[in-house]
């Protein structure tokens, strides 16, 4: 168990810098965009990558432990409710257009990463 | 590189909590999963609430807290994972409950707790 929770952990110790590093990288090339292009691309990206690793790893192994674990901690749920929140408050249609292309896009981001 | 650094401590434990619930695993993954994604969103927006006004929270806790703390403790990738996961082992129905449960319960905890912060920091400046 220790060990499990530890490299989950690191896993999104190490995601999360990977994320900060991101966004203000992605910020620079989407400044100005109507909604969180950024995040979307955060989200779409690392769920691409864990449909691929789900079906291409075994889930017992130390490898992809670690590499979900990374992914899991890159991708976030509370950005994106709380950046829909925050849209919300300025314009209702770019609120709903960003939570519904999210959902949509990291669904799909995902089925093609599981078969890719 | 000081914000990266408190960012991979703090998410550190917001990840290590997460293992440690989904380790755990009470009810079942996806009811683990869901729980710790609309908490997050409550705890986050709640933290935007407090941050928006008067409220001064120092942009490195500020950051430590919300993007790395929390930001490590829910995650977006393994939600729609689980979701083409379900729709795999032609749990259609399941999938959409998942899906929606963790969606509509997200942003309206989200609501909740920017609302939350927002009133948070009124009481205090009423006193």
């Amino acid at each position: 168990m220790f060990e499990y929770v530890f490299i989950v952990g690191l896993g999104a110790a190490i995601g999360s810098v990977i994320r900060y590093i991101a966004t203000i990288l992605l910020n620079r090339l989407f400044a100005n965009h109507l909604i969180p292009v950024s995040t979307i691309i955060i989200n779409v990206t690392g769920s691409f990558i864990l449909g691929w690793l789900t079906n291409n790893l075994s889930n017992s192994h130390f490898a992809f432990i670690l590499m979900s674990s990374i992914i899991g901690g890159y991708t976030t749920f509370s950005t994106y409710m709380n950046e829909t929140v925050q849209l919300y408050r300025s314009n209702k249609i770019h609120a709903l257009s960003y939570y519904l292309s999210t959902v949509v896009l990291g669904v799909l981001a995902a089925t093609l990463g599981f078969y890719f | 590189m000081r914000k990266a650094i408190f960012i991979f401590i703090f998410a550190f434990i917001g990840g290590a909590v997460r293992g440690l619930l989904s380790y755990l695993n009470v009810v079942n993954i996806f009811v683990t999963i869901a729980l710790i994604n609309i908490l997050g969103s409550f705890l986050l927006a709640f933290i935007t609430g407090l941050s928006t006004k008067s409220m001064k929270i120092p942009s490195d806790v500020l950051v430590a807290i919300s993007t790395g703390l929390i930001g490590g403790f829910t995650t977006f990738s393994t939600f729609s994972v689980q979701f083409i996961n379900l729709l795999e082992h032609h749990e259609i129905g399941l999938a959409f409950t998942y899906l929606i449960f963790s969606l509509g319960l997200g942003l309206i905890s989200a609501v909740i707790g920017y609302d939350a912060g927002c009133k948070f920091l009124n009481k205090k400046e009423a006193k």
